[in-house]
């Protein structure tokens, strides 16, 4: 076969491929793929404690489920609003994937439930609980001693969110008070009496 | 009878000296596709730890290579000879295994590690220093053994590495995962596109070029080793993400216009074949390099969008036309640059072995 004709050929059949791969198959294809929608819950808190005496500590335990399709990543977060340490908390028991994160007052944190592409500056410290990837029906759990550092009203935030963060199934609570973040947490609270 | 075991002797060292090479290409490869697959595992599972699988088939990769150094090296030792390759590769082994000890410490201090670090890229140079030195030894020293050109099976086997280990650095220095809470390597986004619309084109004409004129301008080198390529690709950087399997099909249709790229190069005897084959390698890289090459083009063109490994190749799907129109002329000028490198390099490593 005449060479220009084959060498003719291959360059016309390179330029349907690119013509169907770059611009006529990614529609068709993409409508095929769909984002996951991961449906974190928190199932259980429990504190030890409703009042404590300052100087004392009382434990936290949270467990989380994920009850949508699998995440990329799920965390757990519990925050302390009128701490100013993170150290305020210690890790005493966890079975999550990777090693849980003490967040301190300054860091650059993610916010508005899309990872970290809109980063803030944190306010008061967190401990977060992570799973990458979170499968559905897999479940974990944090227990935490936390010594608060000055009596009265001592306020602990829970929540967790689903990446990638497809709606509002991906994050909970679903609604309530928002947190430095701008992300919704469940609120709990210890009262920390004289010691 | 003298003269004779003389000759006898210098097959044996020649030989022995081939299969050190070859072993060393052979590690290198397990090596740098563990790497590429360590990075795949990033991105899923975020490991915290230094003793992971990907880490044990990079470093089981690498213990090969050292075997193989040490054979290329005792080889030269008894022949009172010591080429330039074996010292490349000898140069490239002592980096890699420099390399281990400073990245167990640095996963020990930091923890997750970014790609781009300092073991990192201790790493990936000694890797393409020592699959460099392995191809130029198997491209000169089979030829002075077997007084022909080296077989399609060891082309592959002494290119590839080459080619992974290059794109290994130009991954290391373009995508956005070198970020960690200690320090943040991440290249600027800008920077980090062109250096891939560059860098990538070029190593795969160049690789695929030469293939092809290693292999006597005969149809079949370049489009194996680009299949190789797309299997080493498949295996650790799509696999292991089941958000990416139903792509497959289409990732593994890059082999058509690599194949005929490869057509044009054996049928069009014309100093232009080159150029035309170059540029459309060149353009393949959009889909060759495929899913990384989402993050690189994502963190310039969709700053505020994350790329999930779930939304992988929903994102790619997104941007491709937008990328193809803004990459396919420099990819096309710098495959072509690629691909007239590649050529010559090839035609000046046969010359040398002739003479």
């Amino acid at each position: 076969m005449n060479t220009k004709v084959v060498a003719g050929a291959a360059l016309a059949a390179t330029v349907v491929y690119f013509a169907l791969v770059v611009y006529a198959l990614p529609q068709p294809y993409s409508l095929t793929l769909s984002s996951p929608r991961p449906a974190p819950v928190i199932t259980s808190v429990s504190l030890s404690d409703d009042v404590i005496a300052l100087g004392g500590e009382f434990s936290i335990r949270v467990s989380a489920a994920n009850r949508g399709d699998s995440a990329d990543l799920q965390l757990v977060s519990i925050a302390f609003p009128n701490a100013t340490r993170a150290d305020v908390a210690t890790v005493r028991d966890h079975n999550f994937k990777q090693m849980p994160l003490f967040i301190w007052p300054g860091d650059e944190i993610g916010a508005g439930y899309i990872g970290t592409q809109r980063m803030v500056v944190a306010n008061y410290p967190a401990v977060e609980a992570m799973s990458r990837p979170w499968e559905p029906g897999e479940a974990f759990n944090i227990d935490l001693s936390v010594r608060p550092e000055s009596e009265g009203r001592f306020v602990v935030f829970v929540k967790a969110v689903g990446l990638p963060h497809s709606g509002d199934q991906a994050h909970y609570p679903a609604g309530g008070i928002v947190d430095q973040q701008d992300e919704y947490v469940a609120m709990y609270e210890v009262q920390v009496t004289k010691a | 009878m003298n003269y004779q075991r003389g000759l006898d002797s210098m097959h044996e060292s020649a030989r022995r000296l081939v299969a050190g090479y070859v072993i060393v290409s052979l590690g290198i490869l397990l090596a740098i596709s563990g790497g590429t697959w360590d990075v795949t595992n990033h991105l899923l599972n975020k490991p915290e730890t230094f003793f992971s699988p990907p880490h044990a088939a990079l470093y089981s990769g690498t213990g090969a290579a050292l075997a193989g150094a040490i054979i290329v090296i005792s080889t030269s030792r008894a022949t009172k000879r010591t080429d330039w390759p074996a010292k490349l590769v000898l140069v490239g082994i002592s980096l890699l295994f420099a390399a281990g000890p400073i990245d167990f410490a640095w996963h020990s201090t930091f923890g997750l590690d970014g790609l781009l670090s300092p073991p990192h890229s201790v790493l990936v140079s000694g890797m393409v220093a020592s699959s460099m030195g392995a191809a130029i030894g198997i491209a000169t020293a089979y030829p002075s053994l077997q007084r022909k050109a080296p077989p399609l099976p060891l082309i592959i086997a002494a290119i590839l590495p080459v080619w992974l280990s290059a794109a290994g650095a130009i991954h290391m220095f373009s995508l956005p995962f070198s970020k960690t809470g200690f320090y943040d390597f991440n290249p600027d986004p800008l920077a980090g596109a062109i250096l891939a619309t560059i860098g990538f084109p070029v190593i795969t004409a160049a690789v695929m070029a030469a293939s092809s004129t290693l292999f006597g301008r005969r149809f079949g080198a370049a489009t194996a080793i680009a299949s190789s390529f797309i299997l080493v690709g498949t295996l650790t950087s799509i696999l292991p993400n089941d958000a990416l399997w139903s792509t497959i099909p289409l990732y593994i249709t890059a082999i058509v216009p690599l194949a005929c790229a490869d057509t044009i190069l054996s049928r069009w005897k014309s100093p232009y074949s080159v150029l035309v084959a170059g540029a459309i390698i060149g353009l393949a890289f959009i889909v060759l390099y495929y899913p990384l090459i989402t993050h690189t083009y994502n963190k310039e063109l969709e700053k505020d969008r994350t790329v999930w490994a779930s939304l992988t190749a929903l994102i790619y799907f997104d941007m491709l036309g937008t990328v193809f129109l803004l990459v396919a002329v420099p990819a096309a000028c710098t495959g072509i640059v690629g691909a007239v490198v590649g050529h010559r390099m090839a035609q000046r490593a046969q010359l040398a072995v002739l003479k």
